[in-house]
């Protein structure tokens, strides 16, 4: 069975958590997480993960549009799938999320059970 | 000539004679109903004499009976007012050495009870061959009512034009013709336009250099809404005078005008449906509103994200806590987590209400006395605690124990409770905070008393100090402790609120010092005195 590397990216200590105890209980998830946009560009470069959940709002000079605009532009990442997570909501948040290449975009507050129905979802079709 | 023929020419004669005074009599009766119905008081100067004839409208006209004034040239001459008297009498000397027909003159004349009745005298002179005039007679208009009216105008007339020019806000008229008529100082401040480059101009001209002041982002409209009235937004640089400086209570908040190379106008223009009446454009600066209403909004999304920030995680924790199965310390760790989270949503919105009511500074909220600054920092340590943690607080007095400020005892507490669980949390390291209170005079020769909260913390970095007042700022070294990023705001506000200082120093991994500087007592109670 392959592993599946899942990168998540968010400032928020108990959001990291969250999803650590979500995927917690599947072994096939590789739970890999970054709590700035540098640090995930750099385990981007080193892990190439297959999912990213990403944080839009960060502290630093790299936020999430940024991080989901590098991995969308490359050619060696352009394959991993991004999935957008912020509390930002409105329309033009969700298209200038689009617009910087996001598969998805998902609201906060979200529910984790739905969430690994996503993850299940995007695997399904990654192995096609 | 017989008796009889005589005696018959003689009724003939007196009968004429009769005829004659009878119609004499109706003429007199005639010219007395018109001048009466003229309302007109007339006058006669026979110049061969020297005889004036002045008839009862004239006499009455001044509030005279017939009989009270002689009919005499004095009796005008010692009636007309002193300032109008030298004018009345040389245009009437001018008047009989020109050639003229019609003598013209307006003065007043004193009324029997002592007011003055403004007088328009029109004559007419009857000349001999030699031009010289032999008899002059004319008529007394009072023009009283006429005069008051007039004044009352010219009177209106400057209390509108000092209003106008003193008007804050912008005023353009334009004529029946759709051409600028006039522009007030405030319309030319705002703009940095000349009156002389706008008077004149007409409407399609008018609207050309609004337009070409106008943001090409915001362009000014010809057409105006169905309210009439457009915000425009004018670029400061085309200014050539500064904005004036908002009022300073208007500032209360610690917000920067972010937008501020930007004025903005709203303009409403007054059209009225009578014809004769000018066009009137009102331009009202409402750059500061215009912020505020920005500030506001982003405040508020920012405080929603803010707010749903822990409660995404919650949501998350107890749905995984409903929908599977953890071991008892995983789930008690989730149940911390959780607990915690709600912690940090309630003193979030306990926060955000203390600011609101701080900055909506109604007065009766706040209860100023006189207190011991020992006792309130005792009050304060007594019932402060952070969840899980045994450190002491140190306190270092040196300032005698009666030293009072005047305060609000409650939000002096705040204050002081905010830096001290800042130097608690952000010291993860363990190590101790110090509390000192002393004494200072100012470089504005004000003696201070202060309350410094020093902690061997994490410290901030030097270009992050002018941050940490805006809300919801948080520095990036503060990784994982929770925040709300209002505390600081809201000491900021407490401390403004009670005149008084901050001051803080941080060296980024060594930690950091907090000073509250307040006034001692007496110096607020002056200054107190002098607002009330």
């Amino acid at each position: 069975m392959t592993k599946i590397k899942i990168l998540v990216v968010d400032d928020n200590a108990q959001m990291r958590n969250l999803l650590r105890l979500t995927f917690s209980a599947y072994p096939q998830y590789i739970f890999l997480q970054a709590q700035s946009g540098q640090e995930a560009i750099d385990i981007i470069k080193a892990e190439h993960p297959t999912i990213i959940f990403l944080d839009i709002m960060m502290p630093g000079d790299i936020d999430g549009l940024d991080v989901c605009a590098f991995v969308k532009s490359a050619e060696e990442f352009k394959s991993s799938v991004v999935v957008l997570l912020s509390a930002k909501g409105q329309k033009q948040d969700i298209a200038a999320g689009m617009q910087a290449g996001a598969d998805k975009y998902i609201t906060k507050p979200f529910s984790p059970i739905a969430l690994l129905d996503v993850v299940t979802e995007i695997c399904a079709m990654q192995t096609q | 000539m017989t008796d009889s023929t005589m005696a018959s020419e003689i009724e003939f004669l007196s009968r004429e004679n009769a005829q004659l005074r009878e119609e004499l009599k109706k003429a007199n009766a005639h010219f007395t109903n018109i001048t009466e119905q003229l309302n007109d008081g007339i006058w006669d100067w026979d110049l061969s004499d020297n005889s004036v004839y002045l008839s009862p409208r004239w006499k009455e006209m001044l509030g005279y009976d017939n009989a009270e004034l002689p009919n005499a040239f004095a009796t005008w001459t010692s009636l007309i007012h002193p300032d109008d008297f030298a004018y009345a009498i040389k245009s009437l000397e001018d008047f009989l050495k020109s050639d003229h027909t019609f003598f013209e003159s307006i003065h007043r004349l004193k009324h029997k009870n002592g007011r003055w009745v403004w007088i328009l005298d029109r004559g007419v002179a009857i000349r001999n061959a030699d031009n010289k005039p032999v008899r002059v007679f004319g008529a007394h208009t009072d023009i009283t009512k006429l005069r008051t009216v007039e004044e009352t105008l010219m009177q209106r007339e400057r209390e509108f034009n000092t209003i106008v020019s003193f008007s804050p806000d912008g005023i353009v008229t334009f004529n029946q013709e759709n051409v600028v008529s006039s522009v007030n100082p405030a319309f030319l401040k705002m703009t940095g336009f000349t009156r002389e480059e706008l008077l004149k101009l007409d409407k399609t001209q008018f609207d050309q250099k609004m337009l070409d002041i106008s943001e090409p982002t915001h362009p000014y409209q010809r057409h105006l809404t169905h309210d009439n009235s457009q915000l425009i937004w004018i670029s400061k640089k085309d200014l050539s005078t500064e904005l004036a400086p908002p009022h300073k209570d208007s500032l209360k908040f610690n917000f920067k005008l972010r937008h501020s190379n930007y004025r903005v106008l709203k303009m409403t223009a007054y059209l009225s449906k009578d014809a004769s009446l000018p066009v009137i454009i009102y331009f009202r600066d409402v750059t500061l509103e215009v912020e505020m209403d920005q500030m506001k909004n982003e405040f508020l999304s920012v405080a929603a994200h803010e707010l749903r920030m822990p409660i995404s995680s919650i949501y998350g924790y107890s749905e995984l806590l409903l929908m599977r199965d953890f071991d008892e310390v995983t789930r008690r760790d989730i149940l911390q987590a959780v607990h915690g989270l709600c912690n940090n949503v309630v003193e979030l919105i306990n926060q955000l209400l203390d600011l609101a009511r701080i900055e909506a500074q109604c007065s009766n909220v706040f209860e100023f006395e006189n207190q011991p600054i020992t006792k309130l920092i005792k009050e304060t340590l007594d019932n402060f605690k952070i969840y899980g943690d045994f450190r002491k607080i140190e306190v270092h007095y040196f300032v005698d124990e009666f030293a009072q400020i005047y305060v609000d005892s409650d939000q002096l507490k705040r204050a002081l409770i905010n830096i001290l669980s800042n130097a608690i949390k952000y010291s993860p390291n363990g190590q101790n905070v110090e509390l000192e209170i002393r004494m200072r005079t100012n470089s504005n020769d004000c003696e201070q008393i202060g309350i410094i909260v020093k902690d061997k913390g994490i410290g901030i970095a030097k270009e992050n100090l002018e941050h940490i007042f805006d809300k919801f700022w948080r520095a990036d070294n503060v990784s994982d402790i929770i925040g709300s990023g209002l505390g600081m705001a809201l000491v900021k506000e407490i401390v403004d609120l009670h005149h008084g200082e901050i001051d803080v120093q941080s060296t980024l991994g060594k930690g950091t010092t907090v000073a509250l500087w307040f006034p001692v007592s007496h110096h607020l109670e002056e200054q107190n005195d002098d607002k009330n």
